[in-house]
């Protein structure tokens, strides 16, 4: 469904050869393919509980009820507001950045960053600077100047929702951007073509294609922003399908009218996206010859200008790790709770991310297989890794939560919390490493029918290598994700295992704020240090090569 | 779960909501001295609130085999006891007549008790007032409350302006509205926010001074006392009927109305303690106070409905 | 005219020192070895890369001074020599109006340049439904209607079958007659293609022009470096 032809750009003599049709299949390899049947089986499993739901529940008169109508405008409302706000801001500082001078191993490590920094930690960020009694308010205070403005409500979950958004955005459209052939930035610079016609003609698929990808992922991460509707929602009027999710299971024990919402939105969003999801099984990757280092268009003065707005904007929340600092308390610091939460979030995160990297590499491999045997399934496989992704993320632990119930608890918790994360994680994985799996395929599809290669063999022997450095990229991204705030919205905790979010709520919940963000900043530095180890790893490996 | 019979000591399971277990709630220190009598290991799990105790067990029928359920409110007594999960706490009157506050409910046993108040901070705000309808009035004064269908505070203020204003309640919270900047979804959210600098005044309790002036020595925070009364929340706990360990929770029970658990209550989790006479407590009721209390009123799920009724009507 | 002294690029990998004359315009070979640097000396002559030292001049006027679009430079390469998404209208207009304004005056001029070179055809179809052939007839026709007195060639039509290239070939004969003044370099590893239509040969060897002068066909065949280039030692 997400596919569309990705050779938009660049005339491909010689390549329309491969387009036509190898009737020959490609067999074997059932050990890649076991993970995404295991995540087929669960999904399965997963229906079947659903359908139980909708037999259970006799009345629906609920789903008529006035708040359920108030959260489902709302959810959307905010939803495709900060989806338009942060792709457009995203395209703009993508080309800010594309035209300034920095090095893009610094740049992309920037966008990763805020993409993936814990939501707490830039929720609190923002209102350390823009709160009543914030930085911002201070200084106005101290010129006196009577400007006073409240950042909660509507503004300020937009404001926070974009922050990730417009990261995401930034990193998709700069790849795109640092992507563009060589010869067409030559063809462009000898007929000294102005960046405004460059961008809206020249480079139109450039800016377009496969935008639909772009759209949905921003739009689903608008939608599951519970964390930050929890905190900036001011008003009552504000609530989310999720939130009121939480509240049917929390608060009135009603596991199926919640289910039942969960439901609802997953077939809105689908709604939503049915424009953008054109069925077209005519895709092809081809290498291109890239300009990394070729720049045609400097920087001007009103790229500079937007770029110092995005850093004072991105870079503002991060003066919250100086107050967290400030707190020092070294006896909590090496206290067996935090050590211990530390820990379990490490164990999540890492134990989360192998069962994604499972699922997500053995959904690309199938993608691939039944795209290269010309088979239609292969957007059903891709249709089956998102269609999780759309499911409010609470109703899911719900439905996992019960699942747990009636096989009297089988499962550890922190197995669910992980399953949970892990099913979050699934599609991000598929679409980061998607384009570097599919690359050259129907070219490499005539190698492994001449040589006869294994299906095992070409994976790790060719796959393998092709994705590796996409691949340390994504984990990390996906192992600090799952660390940060995914597990908070798991509705049932247990003692035995604590994580770190977990632990700053409860240390939130006993009047200790001043340690919350002690806690907060140790754990975002912990993060950068982890995200300059990866990121220094990575690029050792690439001059190696 | 590890199997029984590795384990040779008796185990007691108690579901309770995640800020009493922490390293800095009274739940380790009450785990200590109970551990001492009892020959016997407590197991902690926590559900994010008091709310979301009775979900639990409600939802899995108590099929994770919990002994005890402490924490969850008089709002939700009833609701709780008509879930059938419950069993008699079997102490004696003369045992509850040794608590501070009256108490003859057959299932659950009170642990700890305070007033819903706002706090403000005396270094910004003096002058404060002393009345509702003295807070309605002065409009400098922006108040941050809690949702009441995800909060307990929050339902605690529905209860609270019922109590005062019954049918009139809707035009209160009229009139109350302009004044209220945010509404948390939760307690430790909206406090937090509070002590952020977002708005002047904050729903809580009237022991939340306590804690700052204690833990903090910051005696800049203080309660609002209203003389036309404040409203009350007993925190109570019970034993569920399907407890793998009923002897031990009763124990429990009886242990819980003693020295022994309330010692750890008024500096451990900032609220009044169920019986008189504890050792350095006096600091604690010195920036404490009782305020003037409102008569009881245990809720029934129609009693809820109607005040987050009277609430919710008032903000569209 | 051409006049290249001492033009020198480094890089990790590479180094290449460029010095030549072209004096008469005509159409120029630019042979040598993969890797030799024939595009990086087209890339230079263009301005798509900076050369590190040297003069290079052309008729007499510095071009290190110019942006890639103020050289009297025409180039075209290998591929995407034209944005596929766009028609050919607005592909062949970019050469000289950088807007790609649709009025009648830049209909008229692509009209008339495409009608020279039998590119007949609705002027707005998009150049992706086009076969490769008629895809580089649409560079070339950019490049006659920008008219400069330099076109580089980059290996241009390697891609397509010999049939097609020679027809380019003449193609490229006739522009040439409609501007005498101007100076062609095209790269190529067939030079035998090209022996009616050139009037001398660069040849690259080692980052540097062989002997640092333009080459008579003949002298190129009987030149020893240049049959182990184009036979394989033996």
């Amino acid at each position: 469904m997400l596919l569309r032809k990705t050779k938009t750009y660049g005339s491909s003599i010689g390549h329309q050869v491969l387009t036509k049709t190898i009737n020959q299949k490609l067999e074997g390899g059932l050990i890649i393919k076991l993970p995404f049947y295991f995540y087929i089986v669960i999904l399965l499993f997963l229906l079947t509980f659903l359908i139980n739901f909708f037999y259970v529940t006799k009345n629906y008169s609920f789903v008529f009820d006035n708040i359920l109508k108030q959260s489902i405008k709302f959810t959307f409302f905010q939803a495709i507001l900060s989806t338009i706000i942060s792709i457009i801001l995203g395209f703009i500082l993508s080309i800010c950045l594309y035209l300034s001078n920095f090095k893009r191993k610094i740049i992309t490590t920037f966008l990763n960053f805020f993409f993936i920094a814990p939501v707490l930690f830039i929720s609190y960020g923002v209102i350390f600077i823009h709160g009543s009694d914030g930085l911002l308010q201070n200084i106005f205070q101290f010129i006196n100047l009577n400007f006073s403005y409240t950042f909660f409500g509507i503004i300020g979950i937009i404001y926070v929702t974009s922050y990730f958004n417009i990261a995401l955005s930034a990193n998709y459209f700069f790849r795109k951007l640092t992507n563009i052939p060589e010869n067409y930035l030559k063809l462009m610079s000898a007929n000294k073509i102005s960046l405004y016609v460059a961008l809206t003609r020249c480079l139109k698929p450039v800016v377009l294609n496969n935008l639909s990808i772009l759209i949905t992922m921003v739009l689903i991460f608008c939608i599951s922003n519970f964390t930050i509707i929890y905190i900036f929602a001011s008003s009552p009027l504000l609530t989310t399908i999720e939130m009121a999710i939480y509240q049917k299971i929390s608060f009135e024990a009603n596991i199926s009218e919640a289910v039942i919402y969960g439901f609802l939105q997953t077939v809105i969003i689908i709604l939503i996206l049915i424009p953008t999801l054109k069925l077209r099984n005519n895709f092809q990757m081809i290498t291109l010859k890239v300009s990394e280092n070729y720049r045609i268009y400097q920087s001007n003065l009103f790229s500079s200008f937007f770029l110092i707005i995005f850093f004072l904007y991105f870079f503002s929340p991060c003066l919250v790790v100086i107050k967290g600092l400030y707190n020092f308390n070294i006896d909590l610091l090496f206290s067996k709770n935090t050590i211990l939460s530390f820990l379990y979030s490490l164990i999540i995160a890492f134990s989360s991310l192998c069962i994604a990297l499972m699922i997500a590499i053995s959904s690309l491999f199938m993608a691939r297989r039944l795209h290269e045997n010309n088979s239609y399934l292969s957007n059903y496989v891709i249709l089956s890794i998102f269609i999780i992704s759309f499911v409010p993320s609470i109703s899911l632990s719900a439905i996992l939560f019960m699942i747990n119930v009636h096989l009297n608890f089988i499962l550890p918790n922190f197995l669910i919390v992980a399953f949970i994360n892990s099913f979050l994680l699934t599609p991000l994985i598929f679409l980061f490493l998607f384009p570097k799996f599919m690359e050259n395929n129907k070219f490499e599809k005539l190698r492994v029918l001449q040589f006869n290669i294994s299906a095992v063999n070409r994976f790790t022997r060719i796959d393998f290598l092709k994705i590796k450095k996409e691949l340390i990229v994504v984990s990390s991204s996906c192992f600090v994700l799952s660390m940060g705030d995914l597990t908070s919205i798991t509705l049932f905790n247990s003692s035995s295992f604590k994580t770190v979010p977990y632990l700053i709520s409860q240390l939130y919940s006993s009047y200790r704020y001043n340690d919350a963000f002690f806690i907060l900043a140790i754990f975002v530095l912990f993060i950068i240090s982890f995200l300059y180890m990866v990121n220094s790893l990575v690029y050792k490996n690439v001059k190696i090569r | 779960m590890l199997p029984l019979s590795l384990v040779s000591k008796e185990q007691l399971n108690i579901l309770t909501y995640d800020s009493f277990t922490s390293e800095w709630g009274p739940g380790p220190s009450i785990q200590k001295s109970f551990e001492e009598i009892c020959d016997c290991q407590v197991n902690w799990t926590t559900a994010d609130s008091s709310g979301a105790l009775l979900s639990r067990v409600k939802l899995t029928d108590n099929k994770e085999g919990f002994d005890i359920i402490l924490g969850i409110d008089d709002s939700l007594m009833s609701e709780a006891k008509d879930t059938n999960l419950f069993s008699p706490h079997a102490l004696s009157s003369s045992d509850l007549a040794k608590l501070n506050i009256d108490w003859d409910n057959e299932t659950f046993v009170p642990f700890d008790y305070g007033y819903f108040s706002f706090i403000y901070n005396s270094s910004k705000l003096d002058n404060p007032p002393k009345s509702f309808d003295e807070l309605t009035n002065r409009n400098d004064i922006r108040i941050i409350i809690m949702d009441p269908r995800t909060s307990t505070p929050g339902l605690g203020l529905a209860k609270w302006i019922y109590q005062l204003k019954g049918e009139q309640s809707k035009d209160f919270w009229k009139s109350l509205q302009d004044q209220i900047v945010i509404t948390a979804k939760s307690w430790s959210d909206g406090y937090g926010l509070f002590l952020e600098g977002e708005g002047d005044a904050v729903l809580s309790y009237t022991t939340s001074p306590a804690y700052h002036a204690i833990a903090e020595t910051d005696e800049n925070y203080k309660a609002m006392l209203f003389q036309d009364g404040h409203a009350e929340q007993i925190e109570v706990l019970g034993m569920l009927k399907s407890a793998p360990n009923k002897k031990l929770a009763q124990k429990f029970i009886s242990f819980a109305i003693s020295k022994g658990f309330q010692d750890h209550i008024p500096l451990g989790n900032w609220m009044y303690p169920v019986i008189d006479g504890l050792e350095g407590s006096s600091d604690f009721y010195k920036y404490a106070p009782m305020p003037i209390s409102l008569d009881r009123v245990y809720a029934s799920k129609k009693d809820k409905d109607l005040w987050i009724e009277y609430w919710s009507s008032s903000i569209d | 005219m051409l006049k290249l002294d001492k033009i020198s690029y480094k890089n990790v990998t590479f180094s290449a020192e460029y010095t030549f004359n072209i004096s008469e315009s005509g159409i120029y070979a630019l042979v040598g070895e993969s890797g030799s640097g024939k595009s990086t000396l087209i890339n230079l002559i263009s301005g798509f890369l900076n050369i590190h030292s040297g003069s290079m001049s052309f008729k007499n006027k510095s071009l290190l001074d110019l942006s890639p679009s103020q050289r009297p430079i025409s180039t075209l390469f290998q591929n995407y020599n034209n944005f596929d998404h766009l028609t050919i209208f607005e592909n062949i207009i970019l050469g000289v109006d950088s807007k790609m304004i649709n009025n009648n005056i830049n209909r008229n001029k692509v009209k008339s340049v495409m009608k020279k070179l039998s590119l007949e055809m609705d002027m707005f179809k998009t150049v992706s439904e086009l076969s490769g052939g008629e895809q580089q007839r649409v560079s070339l026709a950019r490049c006659w209607l920008r008219n400069r007195n330099l076109l580089l060639l980059d290996e241009p039509f390697n891609a397509l079958d010999p049939g097609l290239r020679k027809d380019l070939f003449i193609q490229l004969v006739k522009m040439h007659e409609h501007n005498k003044s101007q100076i062609t370099i095209i790269s190529s590893h067939f030079l035998d293609e090209l022996v009616d239509i050139i009037n001398g040969v660069i040849f690259i060897n080692n980052g540097s022009v062989y002997e640092n002068k333009i080459l008579q066909y003949k002298e190129v065949k009987d030149n020893l470096d240049f049959k182990k280039y184009f036979l394989g030692s033996f």
